[in-house]
């Protein structure tokens, strides 16, 4: 692929996910440095921002379809929105799998059907960043609820009918150029 | 598998595993042998619903070995490495939920939370099962006081108090609980129980009926004043009839053990 395939070639369209503490942000923060288009925001963030401003309250069980289908069109109208080049995507509609299993919830009927519509060319997921100190720090509890996360957004993508590529855990830009080899992209340039 | 399963039947869990084994042999290191092993379990194209001698030669023709020594050499190192992963993936996931959060001295200030809604929400659900086990063991002090009074004091009344401070905490576990249902459901998130089982692992306690666990929960248990929620549910019809059977159905077995005690050292 060239440079200008990159920008004008046919539609491609790539996931960036994993849960948190993969360090998404900076690979994306990469990403877009290096001159690709790229979500930067996570829409699903500040939808979940302002349900619970409108709820005034946590969410709760009865609250989660309403806020999951809310994200799921936010996710549909960015996949719909991109018509050619390369593009990153700040996670993808299959997420929604992993976080409903989460919640012990089953995928409902728009998520089974906008997974069989919308299909993205290849799943990168960040394998979580080594952020423990020493091996005791792994028993907190927020620690494993986190890599809980984690490991059911991997398994939903799966359910989903993908094969994801695992990015190992390194510096953002070393992830960027495991993942330009791995999707054939040109190697980005590390000149200021 | 309970841990990654949507629901408590085998075909969740089956689905789990599915995913799970998947995910693992996609991430042996070795290009090869990950194929191989693809082929083995039959999750690579062209070799699903094969029989075991067609997906062993698959597997060989992939490392462009003979399938007999696929079989007796590589097969059996294979499957050690893909259990291996299992074992450390089961204790990664296994989950503790039945028990409390194992809490550990921080020594350190912890490393800052993601501004990522997976984080909040993980934590949040974090947050919430810490405040139904302070509810436990608040609920489970009351009850060791009560033990405590009705063997050293039977007398003085101190254990009545106790009773009371228990039914005053077993309304806030209830309370708790209902918090809790109405945000994650039936069970615990990934530990399998139904939230009302943590009642239990308090101590004993004496069987409440639905409209006594109603009546508990509007009279405002949460507040900070014990006495002024005995005086509200005293005051409530039923109120004190609930509050006089918890007392002496708690009481009851604390007052055989010391009655025949003393008609025994009598």
């Amino acid at each position: 692929m060239t440079i200008n395939d990159i920008h004008t070639g046919p539609a491609r369209r790539y996931v960036i996910t994993g849960g948190p503490s993969a360090g998404k942000e900076s690979v994306i923060e990469a990403i877009v440095k290096a001159g690709m288009s790229c979500s930067a925001e996570e829409a699903a963030r500040e939808i979940y921002r302002q349900h619970r401003a409108r709820l005034g309250r946590h969410l709760q069980r009865d609250d989660r379809r309403d806020y999951s289908r809310e994200v799921l069109r936010a996710f549909i109208d960015e996949f719909k929105a991109h018509t050619q080049g390369v593009r990153f995507y700040n996670r993808g509609i299959p997420d929604g799998y992993g976080w409903d299993r989460f919640f012990g919830l089953e995928p409902y009927a728009e998520l089974e059907e906008a997974n069989q519509l919308y299909r993205y060319d290849a799943i990168l997921v960040l394998d979580p960043l080594d952020t423990f100190e020493d091996e005791h720090d792994v028993v907190w509890a927020q620690d494993r609820e986190i890599r809980r996360v984690h490991e059911l957004i991997v398994q939903g993508y799966y359910d989903a009918g993908y094969s994801p590529i695992f990015i190992p855990a390194d510096a953002p830009e070393e992830r960027l150029d495991f993942i330009c080899a791995n999707l054939r992209l040109p190697r980005p340039s590390r000149e200021e | 598998m309970t841990a990654r399963a949507a629901g408590p039947d085998w075909i969740n869990r089956v689905q789990a595993f599915n995913a799970l084994l998947r995910q693992l042999i996609d991430r042996i290191a070795e290009p090869q042998t990950s194929i191989a092993a693809a082929s083995l379990f039959g999750v690579s194209a062209g070799t699903i619903g094969a029989n075991l001698t067609e997906r062993r030669e698959a597997a060989a023709a992939a490392l462009s070995v003979h399938p007999d020594h696929f079989r007796k050499h590589i097969e059996p190192r294979l499957l050690a490495q893909l259990a291996q992963a299992l074992a450390a993936d089961s204790e990664r996931m296994t989950s503790t939920r039945v028990a409390p959060p194992q809490l550990l001295p921080m020594t350190r200030p912890p490393a800052p939370l993601p501004a990522d809604m997976f984080a909040w929400e993980a934590v949040e659900h974090e947050e919430q099962l810490s405040r139904l086990w302070s509810s436990v063991y608040a609920l489970r002090a009351e009850l060791l006081a009560c033990e405590r009074w009705a063997s050293m004091d039977p007398g003085s009344g101190e254990h009545v108090d106790a009773a009371d401070a228990a039914l005053w905490r077993v309304g806030q576990l209830h309370v708790a609980i209902r918090s809790y249902r109405r945000a994650y459901g039936s069970r615990l998130l990934h530990g399998d129980i139904p939230p009302e089982r943590l009642i239990g692992m308090a101590g004993w306690t004496p069987d409440l009926r639905p409209p006594d666990v109603e009546l508990l929960c509007h009279r405002g248990p949460d507040a900070e004043r014990l006495r002024g929620f005995l005086d509200d549910l005293t005051a409530a019809p039923g109120g004190q009839d609930l509050r006089d059977r918890w007392v002496s159905d708690l009481l009851v077995p604390h007052l055989i053990i010391i009655t025949g005690n003393r008609s025994t050292s009598s």
